[in-house]
C-alpha cells in the first residue's frame, strides 16, 4: 500500500500520465453531462406528453355521446421513465422507443409501429459513460501501460528499479496499478459527482464504480501479461491493440452475428402488417366470423355478443382484439426471441469484458433489453386494463355515461 | 583484533555466462572479503557489467555460481537485493524529477530512510551543488547525474556496494572525493565490488584488483601490507592482454 501511494504521487509528475488523466476526466465529464441532458430532455418530453394527453383526453371525452366513441377517440400515453442512473448508460433509451401513445385499437401494431423510427432517438453520438468505460478507457490504459517496462529498460533503470524495490511484488506491477487507479479516479469522479447531483441510489452507484474498476483491472492484468512477454514497446503496443480490437470489437460483433443468425426473430414490421391485414379483412367478413371466435376466448361476453346492426362498436373492438390474438404467437415468439438473444449475448459477454461491462452498466441503469421488455409488457397490461374498463359499457353490461370516464385507467410505469 | 581471515562476502565460483548466444563469462573466479574494495578492470565488452548483473540475479549463469554471504544469488534474489546497493553503468535516474525527488522515490521504494536532512547530507558528500538540487535531472550534466546515483547508493546504507563505473563523467576533484568516500565506507565494513576503466584510481582505493578480458580473469592483483597495488604493473598487464 505504501508503495502504491508512492507510485501514485510520482506518476502524477509525468506529463503523459497527466495528459491521459485530463483526457479521461474531460471525456467522462462530457459523457455524464450529455447523458444527463439527454435524460432531462426525455423526462421533460414525457411530462409534456402526459400533460398534453391529459388535456386532450378532457377535451375529447366531453364530446362523446357513446361508449364506442369514448373508447375510440381517446389517446393514452405510456412511457418508461429514465432511472436515476440512466445518464450513465443510455442503452435502450438511445435505440428503442421508451414511449408509445396507444389507443383502444389492436395493440401489437401500435407497439411495433414506432420501431421504425422514434423522433427522440440517437440524438447524441452515444459517447455515454458506459461506452467510454467499456471501450475507450481501456485504450487510454493501454497508452499508459504498454511501454512501462520498455521505457525503463531503454533508459537503463529496469535493473536499478527491480534491485531497489524492497517489496515482494514487481515494482512494475505497482507502477501499473497506480496508473490504473489514477485513471479510475479520473473517470469515476465525474460519474460520482453526477450521481450525487441527481441523488442516484448509493448502492447501484457503487456497483457501477466497482464494475468500471473491475474492467480496468482486467486490462491491467492483460497489459502486465503482455509487458512481461513482449519487451519491445512496438510489439507490446501491437499486441495490446490487437487484444483491444478483439475484446471490444471482434468478439461482440461476431457474437451478434452468431446469435442473430442462430435465433431467428420475427420482424416487428411483419407483425404489424399481419395484424393490419387481419383487422382490415374483418370488415368484409360476416360478423359471426369475428364474434364466434371472440366469445370462444372471452366467454364472459357470450350473452352480450349478438350483433344486429351493420356497424356496432362491440364488433369493432372485438375484431381489434382478435387482431391482437391473430398475431399473439408471433408476438410471443418475438418476445422470446429477443430474450433468448439477449441471454446469449450475456453468455458471449463472458468472452468480452468490454461487452460485459456495457451490459452491467445498462442493467444497473435499467436501460438494458430486459427492462425494455418489461416496459412493453407494462404497456400490454395497461391496454388490457383499458379493455377491462371499456368492455362492460361497449357490450352493454353497464350503462355508458360521460361521468364514468373519470375512472378511465391512467398509465403508471411498472418498475423502478 | 581478530586474526582469522575475514569471511568472503561476494564469491564468483567458475562463473560461466551466455548472453545472446555468446559466452561472455568463462569460469570467472574471485572472492571479496567483508570491508574489502575489489576493482574489476577490463576493456569494453570484457564482461564487467555482466558480472555485476549476475550478482544481482538479473543474468543467470549457465554454470558456476555467484554467492552473497555464502548463499547462491538465485536462491532468493529479493533477499540479495536487500543487502546490495547497485549503481548502474549509466546512472539514469528520472530526468523529469529533481535530485531530491529522485532520491526520495528510490529510497521509499527501498523502504529506507528518506528524510530530507539525510538526502541533503548525502548530496553534500558527493558534492552536488545546493543550487542544483531542485532542478530536474534533464538539466544536469553527466557528472551531476552520476553524483546523484552515487548518493543513492550510499543512502541505501547497504552492507554491499555494486558500482558500475562510478567515476565516469566525474571531474578530478569529484573523483578524489568519491575515492575517499569509498575508502571510508570500506573502513566501516562495507564490501565494494567496483567496475572501472580508471587503472590509477582503482589502484588508489582497491586492495584487490581483477583484470577481465573477453570473459576470462587474466589478472589478479593484491596489495601487500603497506604497499598499494602498482598501477604500472596493472597497466602493463592490461595492455599486454589486449595485444
Ligand atoms: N543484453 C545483452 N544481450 C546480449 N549480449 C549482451 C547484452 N549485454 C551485453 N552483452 C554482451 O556481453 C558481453 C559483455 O558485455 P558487458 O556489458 O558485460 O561488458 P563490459 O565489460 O561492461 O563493457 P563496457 O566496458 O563497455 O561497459 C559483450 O560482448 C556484449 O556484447
Ligand atoms: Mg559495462
Amino acid at each position: 500500500m505504501g508503495n502504491l501511494a508512492l507510485e501514485v504521487r510520482y506518476a502524477l509528475r509525468e506529463r503523459v500520465v497527466i495528459a491521459s488523466l485530463v483526457l479521461a476526466f474531460a471525456m467522462a465529464s462530457y459523457a455524464v453531462i450529455t447523458g444527463k441532458l439527454e435524460v432531462d430532455e426525455q423526462r421533460s418530453e414525457i411530462s409534456t406528453l402526459v400533460r398534453e394527453t391529459e388535456s386532450d383526453q378532457d377535451h375529447v371525452l366531453g364530446q362523446q355521446p357513446d361508449a364506442g366513441g369514448a373508447a375510440y377517440y381517446v389517446h393514452h400515453v405510456t412511457y418508461q421513465p429514465p432511472s436515476a442512473l440512466a445518464f450513465a448508460a443510455l442503452g435502450s433509451r438511445g435505440e428503442l422507443p421508451w414511449q408509445h401513445r396507444v389507443r383502444m385499437l389492436a395493440l401489437e401494431g401500435q407497439i411495433y409501429e414506432t420501431d421504425a423510427g422514434n423522433p427522440a432517438l440517437s440524438r447524441l453520438g452515444r459517447l455515454d459513460f458506459a461506452f467510454l468505460t467499456s471501450v475507450l478507457l481501456p485504450l487510454i490504459l493501454i497508452l499508459l501501460l504498454y511501454d512501462l517496462d520498455g521505457r525503463e529498460r531503454r533508459d537503463g533503470r529496469y535493473e536499478l528499479l527491480s534491485a531497489t524495490s524492497a517489496s515482494k511484488g514487481s515494482p512494475f506491477f505497482v507502477k501499473a496499478g497506480a496508473r490504473t487507479l489514477l485513471l479510475f479516479a479520473a473517470s469515476a469522479t465525474p460519474f460520482a459527482v453526477m450521481a450525487a447531483f441527481v441523488s442516484a441510489p448509493l448502492g447501484p452507484s457503487l456497483v457501477v464504480a466497482a464494475v468500471v474498476a473491475l474492467h480496468l483491472c482486467f486490462w491491467l492484468v492483460i497489459c502486465r501479461l503482455v509487458a512481461v512477454r513482449f519487451t519491445q514497446a512496438s510489439s507490446s503496443a501491437t499486441v495490446l491493440l490487437a487484444g483491444w480490437l478483439l475484446f471490444s470489437m471482434a468478439v461482440p460483433a461476431a457474437a451478434r452475428i452468431v446469435v442473430e443468425s442462430s435465433v431467428p426473430v420475427p420482424a416487428g414490421g411483419e407483425l404489424l402488417l399481419a395484424q393490419r391485414e387481419a383487422v382490415n379483412d374483418a370488415w368484409d367478413l360476416p360478423k359471426a366470423d369475428t364474434m364466434e371466435p371472440f366469445v370462444a376466448s372471452h366467454p364472459e361476453w357470450r350473452d352480450h355478443a349478438e350483433v344486429t346492426q351493420p356497424f356496432e362498436w362491440k364488433w369493432y373492438y372485438a375484431f381489434q382484439q382478435m387482431g391482437d390474438e391473430f398475431v399473439a404467437s408471433e408476438s410471443a415468439q418475438l418476445r422470446a426471441g429477443i430474450t433468448r438473444r439477449d441471454n446469449l449475448m450475456g453468455v458471449a459477454a463472458l468472452l468480452s469484458p468490454p461487452l460485459a461491462t456495457e451490459r452491467w452498466l445498462t442493467r444497473l441503469a435499467a436501460t438494458d433489453r430486459a427492462h425494455h421488455q418489461r416496459y412493453i409488457q407494462c404497456v400490454r397490461g395497461f391496454h388490457a386494463a383499458l379493455r377491462e374498463f371499456h368492455y362492460p359499457m361497449l357490450f352493454g353490461a353497464s350503462e355508458y355515461s360521460p361521468e364514468k370516464m373519470a375512472g378511465l385507467p391512467k398509465y403508471q410505469p411498472c418498475d423502478e | 583484533m581478530n586474526s582469522s581471515p575475514p569471511k568472503p562476502v561476494l564469491t564468483a565460483e567458475s562463473l560461466t555466462v551466455d548472453r545472446g548466444g555468446h559466452q561472455v563469462l568463462s569460469g570467472v573466479e574471485f572472492s571479496i572479503a567483508q570491508g574489502e574494495i575489489f576493482a574489476l578492470l577490463g576493456g569494453n565488452g570484457a564482461g564487467k557489467s555482466t558480472t555485476l548483473l549476475t550478482f544481482l540475479g538479473f543474468v543467470t549463469p549457465t554454470s558456476g555460481v555467484a554467492r552473497v554471504n555464502g548463499q547462491s544469488v538465485h536462491e532468493d534474489i529479493k533477499a540479495i537485493h536487500k543487502q546490495v546497493a547497485y549503481l548502474p553503468e549509466a546512472a539514469n535516474l528520472y530526468p523529469h524529477l529533481n535530485a531530491r525527488e529522485n532520491l526520495d522515490y528510490f529510497l521509499s521504494l527501498a523502504k529506507a530512510d528518506n528524510s530530507r536532512a539525510r538526502i541533503d547530507s548525502a548530496l553534500d558528500m558527493v558534492g552536488l551543488a545546493a543550487s542544483a538540487r531542485d532542478r530536474r535531472l534533464e538539466a544536469y550534466s553527466k557528472g551531476m547525474r552520476q553524483k546523484v546515483g552515487i548518493a543513492l547508493a550510499i543512502l541505501r546504507d547497504a552492507p554491499i556496494l555494486l558500482l558500475d563505473e562510478p567515476t565516469s563523467g566525474l571531474d578530478p576533484v569529484a573523483i578524489d572525493e568519491f575515492n575517499s568516500l569509498v575508502v571510508a565506507l570500506a573502513g566501516e565494513g562495507t564490501t565494494v565490488l567496483m567496475v572501472t576503466h580508471d587503472v590509477y584510481g582503482a589502484c588508489q582505493v582497491a586492495r584487490h584488483i581483477g583484470l577481465l578480458q573477453k570473459g576470462q580473469m587474466v589478472g589478479d592483483f593484491r596489495a601487500s601490507a603497506g604497499n598499494p597495488i602498482s598501477a604500472d604493473e596493472v597497466h602493463r598487464k592490461f595492455t599486454e592482454s589486449h595485444l
